[in-house]
């Protein structure tokens, strides 16, 4: 919630929730204890056209109040209404701007607020709240600063979410992946140090050679035996240095990428578990691309991160420092004249970088425009042809590939000058010692310089480069880094609203009784979807559910499986509440068959298998024969074993949902629910799912919607479902004597095409 | 041969008339009927003038002004009132920063309205209009228009270069 607030704040510059003062002016001055829902207003109109707005509108208990806070937090009443059953709510939709208007019997205006689009669906659950007759008693309506914040966050929760909000906080998050690693990490971070400790010894050993081995022998200090060991032992020395050094790099890079991808691998563990255990309220609100690139790419790109990212910044440091100790120890104002500059290096590649983003920006525009023609022309070659229009998109394309080539080759521009330069400034500081080294080099007293000295000072300054690039280049690895793990952990810290009982009854086995008890039912917490809903259904029967599209049959069957949690009411299975069951295990024991059935690819046994492990091919053989797809099936080469899904054989909606069905069948089990995908359904089909549905249905409680009402003759009971209600139940028959009913109305209808189609 | 007319001349366009309300509604009147209506303009941003649909609360258009210069003066006049405030989109005058948070553009400017903060996905780049003009639609489907980006504030220019490109670069 207070990340909501700050949210809103951070990405609309407006406030997080309705303020204090206008509460309290509400309940001071008009007696309003309750704020039950409110919206922004943020704009306001004046004869000149629209201004800016701050005001609230508030919904009290049956009124209506719009509330204007002035600059100084000063609340101030501009209109307010009675809500008045008669009157209307308008809301209309401009461009920007929306409408929302209260009119009397005469259509005349009696109140009046303005908002950008922003806060549309702020307001239009004002509208549905508000045209409630008894607002008081909507014990199932969230509270109003939730729907408020709702309705601003919800738009972007797509592309935002995460509680780790800053790149810093993302990356100590991050870095507590390698928490289960230390032992790992500390044997990198040994070969690391060594690594680079050993780096330096090299030069170190050159100068040697010079002034105590070839300048003394030259000087004929040493003899020519003395001067050969002497040799020997620096020859070996190196060698070893050598050897050590790599093993101490193999340390360190085996152990590294080693732990980025078990990070990778713990990450995408976590994010996949999550997933599976999220509810269906957030698949719905999350594109599925965008969730399985989470999984898959995103936490791959995090491998090179933990791999190297991290040491190489570490390594980088210590390179810097110790190469930096190592110059001033071995002269300290020539040490200082390399050392100082270094940050104002680093800096310089920073703002590089940063420079470069811009134009990057601007590439990768000209990148996605070129990819959209690409994406547009290709699928639609047939239009460019038939319009003749080839050379037009010829033409167009390459007006854009020019235009993005000069733009790539700003950013080339751009680099290949910076870096020369960035060169020719370190190498001057190289001139530099070289020209305060020289006098000192020919002299001979205090400040003379050893040529040993001076030669490894120089392979020093040589190492310098490189750890400068790499921290200069951190920017841009952790930005890569952050986006990549801030999506990751979005997904993470998204909570399922539907709880589950933990430790609750397991019904075993089912007997298949069924109350709905008064449920209400509503998907976002404003408009209700199912009202008042009241049956019983016993162990054995066959319920037929029928009405109009849209009237919730299937959202009534999503509730028995406990796809959504009832807003209000109850729905008892063999007397206890559903959400006091233990859920796996009761759903275990529910066949469901949804409308739109999802296959998975693999062959067609191990789909209809799915729920049933370690099926036998008889009792797969049965299922199918049952649900009417054996035939089918045996027709294909390869039987059973035939592919599906994606690259395998495509099936009609009617054989998926019949394939679906033996699926479900599979498991006998003790509830079934068939969710029929649609009415266009030949006589055929439509007689093949009836014998199904009679087989079926022995032995088990069986809820089928059906499209097609012949289908439910031998239903023992059929509920008939009207915009959310349940306005009629009884068999066939009893139905059918209500001659002002609406099954009367839907058998009319459906005979009446039967007729037409014969008629064509 | 003459050119063929896809939209046809309304004979009775002269008794048309419409209506401005300071409620905040626009009427029509045409004959006897008499309907409140919102007005939309079928072009935005290329054609201001012309083409200005009417419709009824329902959405259905019933009248479609070719010309705002067909209408009679004080028509005319009631509807580009109406016209301010259902056709109203956002103006940004100045920019004062545009930053990138994760996956989303968060933009900071002044508006004829004030100031405004607004947000698009990180890879939906505003889209250009005339010769220098930009449109940018935020997450929540609300327009912001810079007619002309070189006219404004140099700073404004520099932050926007990148989404930006002047006409001989189209
Ligand atoms: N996941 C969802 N989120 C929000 N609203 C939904 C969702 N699913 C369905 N609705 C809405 O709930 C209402 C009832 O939908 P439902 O699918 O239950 O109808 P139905 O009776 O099964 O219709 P049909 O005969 O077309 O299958 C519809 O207005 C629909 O738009
Ligand atoms: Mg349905």
């Amino acid at each position: 919630m207070n990340t909501q607030s700050a949210f809103i704040k951070k990405y609309f510059g407006q406030e997080g929730k309705l303020g204090a003062e206008v509460a309290s002016f509400l309940f001071r001055e008009h007696g309003v204890s309750k704020v039950l829902a409110y919206a922004y207003s943020d704009l306001k109109w004046s004869p000149d056209g629209p201004t800016s707005g701050l005001s609230w509108v508030v919904l009290g208990e049956g009124e209506l109040f719009n509330v204007e806070v002035d600059f100084t937090g000063r609340a101030r009443l501009v209109q307010s209404v009675k809500v008045d059953p008669k009157f209307k709510i308008v809301l209309d939709n401009g461009r920007s701007l929306g409408r929302f208007s209260v009119r009397d019997e005469l259509g005349d205006v009696v109140f009046n607020a303005y908002f950008s689009n922003r806060q549309r669906e702020g307001f239009s659950n004002l509208k549905s709240l508000a045209e409630r007759p008894n607002i008081e008693g909507l014990s199932w309506a969230k509270d109003a600063d939730s729907v408020y914040a709702d309705s601003l966050c919800e738009k972007l929760y797509e592309q935002y979410g995460s509680k780790t909000d800053t790149q810093s906080s993302v990356v100590f998050r991050l870095l507590g992946y390698l928490k289960p690693y230390k032992k790992e990490m500390a044997w990198g971070a040994v070969g690391a140090v060594f690594m680079t400790v050993f780096q330096l010894v090299p030069p170190y050993l050159t100068g040697y050679l010079i002034d105590d081995v070839i300048k003394p022998f030259q000087g004929g200090v040493l003899t020519f035996e003395k001067a050969r060991s002497l040799g020997v032992i620096l020859l070996v020395g190196l060698i070893l240095t050598f050897a050590i050094r790599e093993f101490f790099v193999w340390m360190r890079l085996r152990f590294m990428s080693i732990i980025g991808e078990w990070v990778a691998r713990d990450l995408r563990t976590q994010t996949y578990d999550h997933l599976q255990e999220m509810d269906l309220d957030y698949f719905g609100s999350n594109p599925t691309g965008s969730l399985i690139s989470r999984v898959s790419s995103d936490s791959d790109r995090l491998w090179d991160f933990v791999a190297f990212g991290v040491v190489e910044v570490g390594v980088s440091l210590i390179q810097l420092l110790g190469i930096s100790a190592v110059l001033i120890h071995l002269d300290f104002k020539l040490g200082l004249l390399i050392s100082l500059p270094v940050p104002l290096f680093l800096y310089a590649i920073y703002s590089h970088g940063e420079k470069l983003k811009v134009i990057f920006t601007k590439c990768f525009r000209k990148w996605s425009s070129m990819t959209a023609v690409l994406s547009d022309t290709i699928p639609g070659i047939r239009v460019v042809k038939a319009f003749s229009k080839e050379d037009e998109e010829k033409e167009r394309f390459l007006k854009i590939n020019e235009n993005m080539a000069t733009y790539f080759n700003q950013v080339h521009e751009t680099w290949t000058k910076f870096w020369p330069l960035l060169m020719f400034s370190f190498h001057f500081l190289v001139f530099l010692v070289w020209a305060f080294a020289m006098p000192r080099l020919l002299s001979s007293g205090d400040a003379a310089l050893t040529a040993g000295v001076f030669v490894s000072f120089v392979l020093y300054m040589t190492m310098f480069q490189a750890p400068i690039e790499v921290i200069g280049q951190i920017a841009r690895m952790v930005n890569r880094a952050t986006s990549s793990a801030h999506r990751i952990f979005e997904v993470l810290d998204a909570t399922a609203k539907l709880k589950e009982q933990k430790g609750g009854v397991a019904l075993n086995p089912l007997v298949g009784r069924v109350d709905f008890e008064d449920v209400g039912f509503s998907y976002n917490g404003v408009s209700q979807v199912l009202k008042n809903i009241s049956f019983s259904v016993r162990p054995g029967e066959m319920i037929g559910i029928v009405g109009y599209s849209g009237a919730g049959k299937s959202t009534l069957m999503q509730l028995l499986c406990r796809f959504w949690e009832v807003t209000s009411g109850e729905i008892l299975i063999d007397g206890y509440p559903l959400k006091e069951l233990d859920i796996k295990s009761y759903r275990r024991q529910v066949g469901m068959v949804l409308q739109d059935p999802y296959l998975f690819h693999g062959t067609m046994m191990s789909n209809i298998s799915y729920g049933k492990e370690g099926a036998t091919f008889e009792e797969i053989v049965a299922a199918s024969k049952a649900a009417n797809c054996h035939e089918f099936i045996s027709k294909l080469p390869q039987g059973y074993e035939t592919m599906i899904g994606e690259r395998g054989q495509t099936l009609s909606g009617g054989e998926r949902q019949r394939v679906s069905i033996a699926r479900a069948v599979l498991m006998d089990p003790k509830v079934l629910i068939l969710d029929e995908a649609t009415s266009s359904v030949d006589t055929k089909t439509e007689k093949k799912i009836q014998e199904a549905l009679d087989r079926l249905s022995r032995g088990r409680t069986v809820f089928a919607i059906a499209h097609r009402l012949s289908t439910l003759k031998n239903a023992d009971r059929i509920l008939v479902m009207d915009d959310g209600k349940l306005v009629e139940n009884g068999t066939h028959l009893e139905l059918l004597e209500n001659k002002k009913g609406l099954y009367t109305k839907l058998i009319e209808m459906q005979s009446h095409r039967v007729s037409e189609t014969i008629i064509q | 041969m003459e050119k063929l007319r896809l939209v046809e001349k309304d004979p009775l366009l002269k008794s048309v008339k419409i209506l401005w309300d300071i409620n905040g509604d626009l009427f029509f009147y045409k004959t006897n009927v008499k309907k409140r209506v919102r007005p939309m303009r079928l072009f935005p941003h290329l054609s201001t003038q012309s083409f200005i649909s009417l419709r009824d609360e329902e959405g259905k258009e019933i009248h479609l002004v070719e010309k705002l210069a067909d209408l009679d003066p004080a028509s005319a006049k009631a509807l580009l009132a109406g016209l301010s405030i259902y056709d109203f989109v956002f103006e940004v005058k100045e920019v004062y920063s545009i930053e990138e948070s994760f996956e989303l553009r968060v933009y900071n400017v002044e508006t004829q309205v004030g100031k405004r903060r607004f947000v698009t996905g990180i890879e939906d780049y505003p889209s250009s209009y005339n010769d220098n003009g930009l449109i940018l639609i935020d997450e929540c489907k609300d327009t912001y228009a810079i007619p002309d980006v070189m006219a404004l504030p140099q700073k404004s220019q520099t932050l926007l270069w990148p989404y930006f490109d002047s006409p001989e670069m189209k």
